[in-house]
């Protein structure tokens, strides 16, 4: 990833950190008061009433999005601390964007097919 | 008055030490320990018991050294597992009697405890750590020009201008030992020092380097660079005031 600054990789990385803090505790205050409850289907804090809320949605999407980015970008560098070389670097690079292209695919196909059920 | 200056005595205390070596021989590309035991006074260092070994028990003992006094940095090794410099650390002041020596860490060895410094100075070299102007002729041809400056710009990067350059922060440094590109500490520091510096306004050209892969990012914080370092230079600080201006985008304060 060499023609982006490698700052602007960090700030994003510190960024979608601080995101992350906010949208799994939002995430992670749906499971509240009952576990049981919050992952039925029905009921008054179940998963349909989850899906039909549009700021826990919205909050479930940028967590997709701002996790991808940050374990993406964390495992880049944990990669290229541990070994070094030309073709390694590249294949890094490349490696981690098709992973991270294809949960974000894959992880916004679910949660909009999810969202077409209600 | 004279009495009393005749009082005054420099009190010289005796004692062996047993001083492991770490040697390394180029012909076997391997290592192994040699033991010496020598007679040192509370006022020598390690680099004196070292030459006294080498001047009386084994002439073959390779020591790199200079001025003897911790200005050159190049008696830089590891003492008893921390990097300082032989000619700065006393024996007496090291609280054992079985001093171990090595040779300086995440540095290719030569002979002993000679290592290879070339690896340190280019990457000292790649930050572009002299003046840089916009305008050169003005800066090598009209001589008579001069570059101002006050003394709180000079405080601004005036301790990271004590760098010796001797590699202790270099050997000291666990991402240097994962990572060979890593610029490192002192290459870093040095980049700030002249970022920092009013005259100066190389600090653009001076990026593509230090926010790299193997720029500031590679730092961890472990600050075990600022902890060895013999001449109280902070680099971790210099680093981390470097990733300050990153994210920021405001250039080192001048
Ligand atoms: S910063 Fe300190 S330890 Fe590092 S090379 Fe310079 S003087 Fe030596
Ligand atoms: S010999 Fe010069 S710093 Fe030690």
């Amino acid at each position: 990833m060499g023609m982006v600054a490698k700052s602007t990789l960090m700030k994003w990385h510190y960024i979608t950190g601080l995101i992350l803090v906010v949208v799994v505790g939002i995430h992670l205050a749906f499971r509240w008061p009952s576990y049981e409850a919050s992952i039925e289907w029905a009921g008054p804090h179940g998963v349909y009433e989850q899906l039909m809320n549009t700021g826990y949605m919205a909050a479930i999407f940028i967590l997709l999005y701002a996790a991808t980015y940050h374990a993406m970008n964390g495992l880049r560098t944990l990669l290229l601390e541990l070994h070094q070389g030309r073709y390694w670097n590249v294949a890094v690079d490349v490696v981690i964007i098709i992973v991270g292209v294809f949960i974000v695919i894959v992880g916004t196909v679910a949660l909009v097919g999810a969202l077409s059920v209600i | 008055m004279s009495s009393a200056k005749a009082d005054i005595k420099i009190e010289i205390k005796r004692r062996v030490f047993t001083f492991r070596v770490k040697r390394y021989d180029p012909k076997t590309n391997g290592y192994k320990w040699s033991e010496y035991k020598v007679e040192v006074t509370n006022r020598q260092t390690v680099l004196d018991a070292l030459l006294k070994i080498k001047a009386t028990q084994d002439a073959t003992l390779a020591v790199r050294y200079s001025c003897r006094m911790g200005t050159c940095g190049s008696c830089a090794m590891v003492i008893n597992g921390t990097p300082r410099l032989a000619c700065e650390t006393k024996p007496f002041e090291l609280g054992t009697d079985v001093i171990t020596v090595e040779p300086l860490s995440n540095l290719k060895p030569i002979k002993d405890l000679v290592t290879d410094m070339d690896d340190f100075f280019e990457k000292h070299k790649s930050v572009d750590p002299w003046l840089i102007r916009k305008d050169e002729k003005e800066q090598f041809e009209k001589l008579d020009t001069y570059y101002p400056q006050t003394e709180e710009q000079l405080l601004n990067y005036l301790e990271f201008s004590y760098c010796i350059k001797c590699g202790a922060c270099y050997a000291a440094c666990p991402m240097v030992f994962l990572n060979k590109n890593y610029l490192g500490p002192q290459a870093l520091a040095a980049a700030y020092r002249w970022s920092a510096d009013n005259r100066d306004e190389g600090y653009v050209l001076r990026l593509k380097v230090i926010d790299s892969d193997n720029g500031v990012w590679s730092c961890h914080y472990s600050g075990t660079c600022s902890k060895v370092c013999p001449k109280g230079v902070d680099p971790a600080l210099a680093i981390n005031l470097l990733k300050k201006s990153l994210l920021t985008g405001k250039p080192p304060a001048r």
